[in-house]
């Protein structure tokens, strides 16, 4: 109970505080955080450590107004330590190396503030119970994002993508609401442990749960950055790298995979997990071929970012609740190494964000070269790399059970991060300097807050393999017997090696070749096609830009200016047309006077002789 | 304590409080604070008051003329003490936020003098009474927006003055026949079954109500009226002016002809569904900062309309919570935008920019009501939206689900106006203004904010009012 | 008997005071009106033959006797020759609400006819001699249409008692059709109501205060008691005629006044825009609501439009404000007079609390009572409209500024402010308190 209440309070206060304390003196704002994230991981840990065999499950009605009640339980089950564990760890780490990231930034209470809110958000829906109060946090999570991706709001392009972030995922989650309310009218429910067991029985219109699932879904594929609503992801790369690498890269966009996992049996009992499989993977594909081509290395690593997620959804998506929160585990790990790693680069190269100015790193920042390979090699999946055990999980349980599309896509997305991933390596850390301005003043990163959260985290992801077995004992609750595949390994690994071969040699050696290659018109139409991320982004544009805003808003401000209002307008000149009408009977004259009055005298004189007549 | 006192008291106050503080000004803010928080006290009194259960709480009964049934009938059941309280807070804060108002001895007076009638309106069951006050809270609105109002404030104030008399009128003939079918003039003992002409009656009532809400196509008089008029009495105007048309709705319209009411409610349904998304594109559309909150007002207001006809139990809860809500979530807003022109002198987002940078903490409670006004869960917005979704589709049905593209719809005008507003870079305009602000406005501001998120988080105290007025409809 | 005396006696004693000082006719003026006032209070009507005096017009007959009291404390030396055919006046209105004899009726209408010409007669200028020769001209066409109808009415009655008047077939219907004729030219109905549109504009303001206000009303309420028999005998016709003039009269009254320039044509519009609201009692005879309605009406309508045209006419003579953009900013050079004019303007447009809502809401239920919601509803919508010129009235004098007008402030004569206050108290009395009207008709 403690515990709850600690979630349920101290980020929010903290953030307070972080806030109030920061305006007085701009250090304690840092601390304040460090402290609160610090305690809120050790909280995690506690629970981790000492939960017990049932889960803790707290009910509590929210709203009670007419017949309905609005429930706001808490439920803490393996699924949740393990997101809180994620959350709260990755928080904490994400924090304590902001010190030296946001040193210089006069913004920092809000900054804190901003990330503690976000952390609190984050709980909210790991812990809640009920889908309202999931909402609320995936609410709070998503006004995190937009306010620390337009962190720097004065800049324009800030203030844009925060916007964007915030619209985009807005879309989905309108669909939350409306399955919200779908289910409190259809099902009588919103409880998300009892939509699972209420599927498993079959007590559910299957119509019903397919569309609530899909609904929920789209809101997943928004927050997740799923196609088609991932460009805001790589446009939320504006904000500060350690926001990039906590709500962009490791916590935020998992939960769109962590509310289908939750509600995994709601989704099994219908042929939503197929949906899923199929979205998933054609994103998956997306985001790995657009990675190839970037040249921010925080945009690479959206679209990475993306693209793993994807495959982590097909896991979902093909039956295998294990292999899915396995690898959202490991690449939320190995992912927030690499953004941390991406951001020491970009801070000891003075918020250098294009990986074509940079090179030759290794040597002025060797350990964080180190941890970058580490969390690369991971997320390429190469043995004995964490990356490695979930990737291999998913594809072979996707050979195993998905259709030809979805695992066709997924395996190529797999292979392709050992390309992207070299080729960003390589381009920062190997061959000279490209950009003359960085070339001299490259300055070595702190040991205490960029180098040791780098190497904790790295140790992690490498530690972490040991325990695959257990992780998925421990979430699924019982062992998985992982779908032999034949020649999968041996084939996936050769594939890896042959990209790798390529990249290195064009990379390192055949610069010139590259630079050929590149020339071609071909290449060029293919090379824009993925680096504008298939257009999606200016679809969607042209959509909400053209066709929403001054179409359809424009068509009705009109129809309401000059039509409906006109019309109250025009009375006046119609009231006025009225006015000139009677006035010719004044003339002013007397004679006219006694002439209307004749006919006065005439209409009653008439009207008496028809009613003398009628009678 | 005489109950009418509540009523009359500040009508004979102020022309008293006029010739006296017209030498010094300062007496007529401080006697007007003293009187709204004198009101917000009795307000809060009467709801302990109020009998346990549901059901009328009588205070008397006045001016009682034979053979007519003009009785100044004063009693108060959960629903109109919910708006005593609402009024006598949103007066107490307009207070503040008129703290440096110009011609403080007729402002104040006049603001005096509205509390008057529009306690009056929702304290009487009389029919005649109160179409008495709903008219008699026109004439100070009429003169507060056309004397401290804007550039076009004679054209604002006189199509809004005009506009709602206008559908008033419709109201008044089905107040008399109602009357004239029952014998009845208070609405306490009309029954539905003793109407010949319901539907006649229920939509000369509805005409009235609905231009007061307002609801499409009704709604044109709105923008302007709000836009010209200073920012606190947009307030006034949103906070409570239009409550009076959807306290009306649920009075008249539902509780006293429950059956009429179902037969039309798809009418309203889709009038209001309407209302909010057609509202919510012009303000999209709009670059005008306080047109844009106007619109978004009435959108929010068609979704009250939209939990009103469920005519069921929940849908009216969620209706009154989102009446109150709507009240806290607008009104900031709306200063907030009156403050920026007053700062900056244009109204328009697109030469705005950057004023986060020039005035954080208020541009912070800007993004914060704007996030209450799209729906955010732990501000007042949400609650409202999710109850109203949850009972409409309970009432009418899946479809009714669309209502959720009314929360992108807000979010799209919203966010689009803090981007051009608040953030990116300083504009020319906003660099060469001074963005400061009073004191008591400020605190206004906070207090506002505290309200949304507390009731946003703790949203029970409000249901358990709207439990208790809407009681009668439990077993339906 | 006394009080006719005394209106009469100090009638014919005031001119010698008109060469001094006016106040001392004034005074004298007043105080007879207020004895008058009292001894009708305290129940001593005329009490001859032919005349009764019930509760409704004791009200009735207070109303105007204060109202006419009340404006002669707004007189100043300009209304001199007014004061003592306003004490004439107040006698004629005392025997023309009392009487119950179809022959005192028609004696008594032509009585207050010719008292209304002397009104208008207080020439000053060509506009002056204008509007009373309209006047005149077609008050003599009225007047000669009354008679032939009474002629012909007189012809088959037995008795001119109103209680023993007989209906004798079409030729009563005739005779009462064209009787109508004639005092809807009083009445200022469309389409006889041409000369009152420029002659209430045209004389001197403080008559036009009096004919369009007490003459026109204790026509009316005269009209309602004489006529109540033939209303009742031919109920279809009364209700197709009146609503039909009704209808056309407060259209086009309030049409014709929405977009005049000159302050004074704006108010003798709404004038006669109020005279088709009249009409609507008659037109709901079959209710037992509609006399109260009437007097309601009247009793409202009497105070409003008494204090504009005295407020109008305050103006004129300080300031020379005749239009709309005279008065422009009035707020700033006379707050009294912009505070007075703005609440009566407000009673007028029919706006709660005043007088002139309530009466209104009391003839809309007669309306609706007697079945007749289509004329009640365009009737609620005439009244909406007329809020418009109102209150464009009302933009005048307080949303705009004197800016490049005249700036001089005006002041308030005590005298006209007591009357001002007396004439305010009435709209607001009687817009609070409904009890007095009902209880004293009845009902």
């Amino acid at each position: 109970m403690t515990s709850v209440s600690i979630y349920l309070i101290l980020p929010y206060v903290g953030a307070a505080l972080a806030f109030i304390l920061g305006k007085m003196n701009q250090k304690l704002a840092f601390w304040v955080a460090e402290i609160v994230g610090a305690i809120l991981f050790g909280t995690s840990v506690y629970v981790f450590m000492h939960y017990g065999e049932t889960p803790i499950d707290i009910d509590y009605t929210w709203i009670a107004y007419g017949n309905l009640t609005l429930p706001l339980g808490i439920y803490i089950d393996h699924l949740s330590i393990v997101m809180l564990l994620i959350a709260t760890g990755l928080g904490f780490a994400d924090i304590h190396f902001a010190h030296d990231y946001m040193g210089d930034d006069p913004d920092q209470p809000r900054y804190y503030a901003k990330v503690l809110f976000f952390i609190g958000g984050m709980i909210l829906l790991v812990i809640a119970k009920d889908l309202i109060g999931a909402f609320a946090g995936w609410e709070f999570m998503g006004l995190a994002s937009y306010l620390l991706i337009s962190f720097w709001f004065k800049t324009k392009s800030a203030a844009d993508a925060g916007m964007q972030a915030f619209l985009y995922t807005r879309f989905g989650d309108i669909f939350l609401l409306a399955a919200i309310g779908l289910l409190v009218y259809f099902v009588g429910n919103i409880n998300m442990v009892d939509l699972d067991s209420l599927a498993k029985a079959g007590e559910i219109d299957k119509t019903v749960a397919f569309i609530t699932a899909i609904f929920i879904f789209l809101a997943a594929v928004g927050k997740s950055g799923q196609f088609p609503l991932y460009p805001w992801l790589m446009n939320a790369m504006e904000g500060p790298t350690t926001v990039s690498a906590l709500i962009h890269g490791a916590t935020m966009v998992n939960s769109g995979i962590y509310i289908v996992a939750r509600l995994f049996d709601f989704y099994a009992y219908t042929d939503a997990l197929l949906v899923v499989a199929n979205v998933a993977a054609l994103s998956a594909f997306i985001g790995a071929t657009s990675a190839l081509v970037q040249k921010e290395i925080k945009k690479i690593l959206a679209y990475s970012t993306m693209s793993h997620l994807s495959i982590a959804f097909v896991g979902l998506g093909v039956g295998s609740l294990a292999a899915g929160m396995l690898h959202l585990m490991n690449h939320a790990i190995f992912k927030a190494l690499l953004f941390l790693s991406a951001g020491a680069v970009i801070y000891i190269a003075h918020h250098t964000k294009d990986a074509w100015k940079l090179g030759g790193l290794i040597k002025t920042a060797p350990y964080v070269a180190l941890f970058m390979a580490m969390g690369s090699m991971s997320l390429a999946g190469l043995p004995p790399f964490s990356g490695f055990f979930s990737k291999d999980m998913i594809i072979a349980e996707a050979i195993t059970h998905g259709s030809p599309f979805v695992y066709t896509l997924v395996t190529i997305a797999g292979l392709l991060s050992i390309a992207y991933i070299t080729r960003l390596w390589i381009l920062i850390f190997l061959g000279e300097p490209r950009n003359e301005d960085i070339a001299g003043h490259v300055h070595a990163p702190g040991n205490f807050f960029i180098r040791l959260p780098l190497g904790i985290l790295a140790f992690v992801t490498l530690g972490i393999a040991l325990y695959q077995t257990d992780a998925v004992e421990y979430i699924v609750g019982h062992e998985i017997e992982e779908p032999h595949v034949k020649g999968l390994l041996v084939g996936l690994l050769l594939g890896m090696a042959t990209l790798f071969a390529i990249v290195v040699g064009l990379y390192v050696k055949g610069m010139n070749l590259l630079e050929k290659i590149s020339k071609h018109r071909f290449m060029q139409i293919i090379h824009q096609l993925l680096f504008r991320g298939y257009y999606v982004e200016a679809g969607i544009t042209f959509i909400s830009k053209n066709i929403v805003v001054n179409g359809i808003a424009r068509a009705l401000r009109w129809v309401d200016t000059y039509m409906i209002d006109w019309v109250v307008n025009a009375t006046v000149p119609f009231a006025r047309m009225i006015f000139r009408g009677f006035r010719i009977g004044h003339t002013g004259r007397i004679g006219d006077y006694i002439g209307t009055y004749a006919i006065g005298v005439a209409i009653i004189v008439v009207a008496i002789l028809i009613i003398v007549k009628g009678v | 304590m005489s109950s009418i006192m509540l009523i009359f008291g500040p009508m004979l106050l102020a022309p008293f409080v006029y010739f006296i503080s017209r030498g010094a000004e300062w007496v007529a803010k401080w006697a007007a604070l003293a009187l709204f928080v004198l009101l917000l006290i009795i307000s809060v009194d009467l709801y302990h008051a109020l009998p346990v259960g549901g059901g009328f709480l009588v205070l008397g009964d006045y001016l009682r003329v034979p053979g007519f049934d003009y009785a100044l009938t004063l009693q108060v059941d959960a629903l109109s003490v919910a708006m005593l309280i609402l009024t006598a807070a949103l007066l107490i804060l307009v207070v503040f936020t008129s703290w440096e108002e110009k011609m403080q001895a007729a402002y104040f007076s006049l603001l005096i003098l509205f509390a008057g009638p529009i306690f009056g309106v929702f304290m009487t069951t009389n029919l005649l009474w109160f179409f008495i006050f709903w008219e008699m809270t026109l004439v100070p609105m009429l003169f507060l927006v056309g004397i401290w109002g804007g550039e076009r404030k004679v054209y604002a104030a006189i199509k809004f003055f005009l506009y709602t008399h206008f559908a008033s009128m419709f109201m008044l003939v089905s107040f008399f026949l109602i009357y004239k079918q029952t014998g009845q003039m208070d609405f306490t003992m009309i029954k539905e079954a003793m109407l010949a002409t319901p539907v006649l009656i229920w939509w000369f009532m509805f005409i009235g109500f609905a231009a007061k809400l307002p609801l499409f196509p009704f709604h044109t008089w709105l923008p302007d009226a709000h836009v010209e008029a200073p920012s606190s009495i947009s307030v006034l105007l949103a906070g409570v002016l239009l409550k009076m048309g959807a306290y009306g709705l649920i009075r008249f319209v539902v509780e006293m002809m429950p059956a009429t009411t179902m037969q039309f409610s798809m009418y309203m349904v889709v009038l209001g569904l309407t209302t909010t998304l057609f509202a919510g594109f012009l303000a999209i559309y709009e670059r005008h900062i306080k047109k844009m909150v106007a619109y978004s007002s009435i959108s929010h207001m068609g979704l009250v309309v939209v939990a009103i006809a469920t005519v069921t139990y929940d849908g009216l809860s969620a209706a009154l919570y989102e009446m109150i809500g709507h009240a806290l979530v607008i009104s900031p807003m709306f200063l907030i935008a009156g403050w920026v022109h007053h700062k900056t002198h244009t109204w328009y987002m697109d030469e705005m920019g950057g004023i986060m940078q020039k005035a954080p903490y208020i541009s912070a409670i800007f993004v914060l009501a704007g996030m209450a006004a799209l729906g955010l869960p732990g501000t007042m917005g949400f609650v409202g939206e999710l109850t109203i979704i949850v009972s409409a589709i309970k009432a009418y049905g899946w479809w009714i689900a669309v209502a959720a593209i009314a929360s992108l719809i807000s979010a799209g005008y919203v966010i689009w106006a803090v981007r051009r507003a608040f953030h990116a870079e300083i504009s020319p305009i906003v660099a060469k203004s001074k963005f400061d602000m009073s004191k008591p406005e400020f605190l206004a501001l906070c207090i506002y904010a505290v309200l949304i998120v507390f009731f946003g988080v703790y949203p029970q105290p409000i249901f358990d009012i709207a439990n208790n007025a809407f009681a009668m409809f439990g077993g339906m | 008997m006394n009080s006719l005396i005394i209106l009469i006696g100090a009638g014919l004693l005031v001119p010698l005071f008109f060469k001094g000082k006016i106040v001392i006719a004034k005074y004298i003026a007043t105080a007879a009106f207020a004895f008058a006032a009292f001894n009708v209070f305290m129940g001593h009507g005329i009490s001859m033959e032919y005349f009764t005096l019930t509760p409704d017009i004791q009200l009735l007959e207070i109303v105007v006797l204060i109202v006419l009291a009340a404006t002669m404390m707004t007189f100043s030396g300009f209304e001199r020759p007014l004061v003592s055919q306003t004490l004439f006046l107040g006698a004629a209105s005392m025997a023309m609400l009392e009487t119950n004899n179809f022959l005192m009726f028609i004696v008594l209408f032509e009585v207050i006819a010719i008292i209304s010409y002397v009104l208008g007669a207080n020439i000053r200028s060509r506009l002056n001699a204008e509007g009373a020769i309209k006047m005149f001209v077609a008050g003599a066409t009225a007047s000669g249409f009354i008679l032939l109808g009474f002629a012909l009415f007189a012809m088959v009655t037995p008795s001119f008692n109103y209680a023993e008047i007989a209906i004798r077939g079409n030729f009563t219907l005739v005779a009462v059709g064209i009787m109508l004729a004639g005092i809807f030219y009083k009445m200022t109905i469309v389409p006889m109501h041409g000369w009152a549109g420029d002659a209430y504009a045209q004389i001197n303001h403080s008559a036009a205060a009096i004919l369009s206000s007490v003459i026109k009303v204790v026509v009316v309420i005269a009209t309602f008691k004489a006529f109540y028999i033939f209303l009742q005998a031919y109920l279809n016709t009364t209700v197709l005629l009146f609503s039909f003039f009704a209808i056309i009269t407060m259209t086009l009254g309030n049409f014709m006044a929405l977009f005049q320039k000159k302050i004074a044509k704006i108010l003798s519009f709404s004038s006669i825009a109020h005279a088709g609201y009249m009409l609507i009692p008659f037109a709901a005879i079959a209710s037992g609501y509609s006399y109260t309605a009437l007097v309601y009406l009247a009793v409202a309508y009497i105070f409003m439009q008494t204090s504009v045209f005295l407020l109008l006419n305050d103006l004129r003579r300080e300031a020379h404000i005749k239009t709309l953009d005279d008065i422009r900013g009035l707020y700033q050079r006379s707050p009294l007079h912009a505070l007075f004019f703005t609440i009566q303007l407000l009673s007028l447009a029919g706006v709660p609390i005043m007088a002139g809502f309530i009466s209104k809401a009391v003839t809309f239920w007669a309306g609706v009572d007697a079945g007749l919601w289509p004329l009640v509803l365009i009737a609620a919508l005439n009244s909406a409209l007329s809020v418009g010129y109102y209150a464009w009235v009302i933009k005048h004098i307080y949303f705009d500024t004197t800016d490049g007008y005249n700036t001089s402030k005006i002041y308030m004569t005590p005298g006209s402010l007591l009357g001002q206050l007396i004439l305010l108290a009435g709209t607001i009395y009687f817009g609070i308190f409904a009890a007095p009207v009902f209880v004293s008709t009845g009902i």
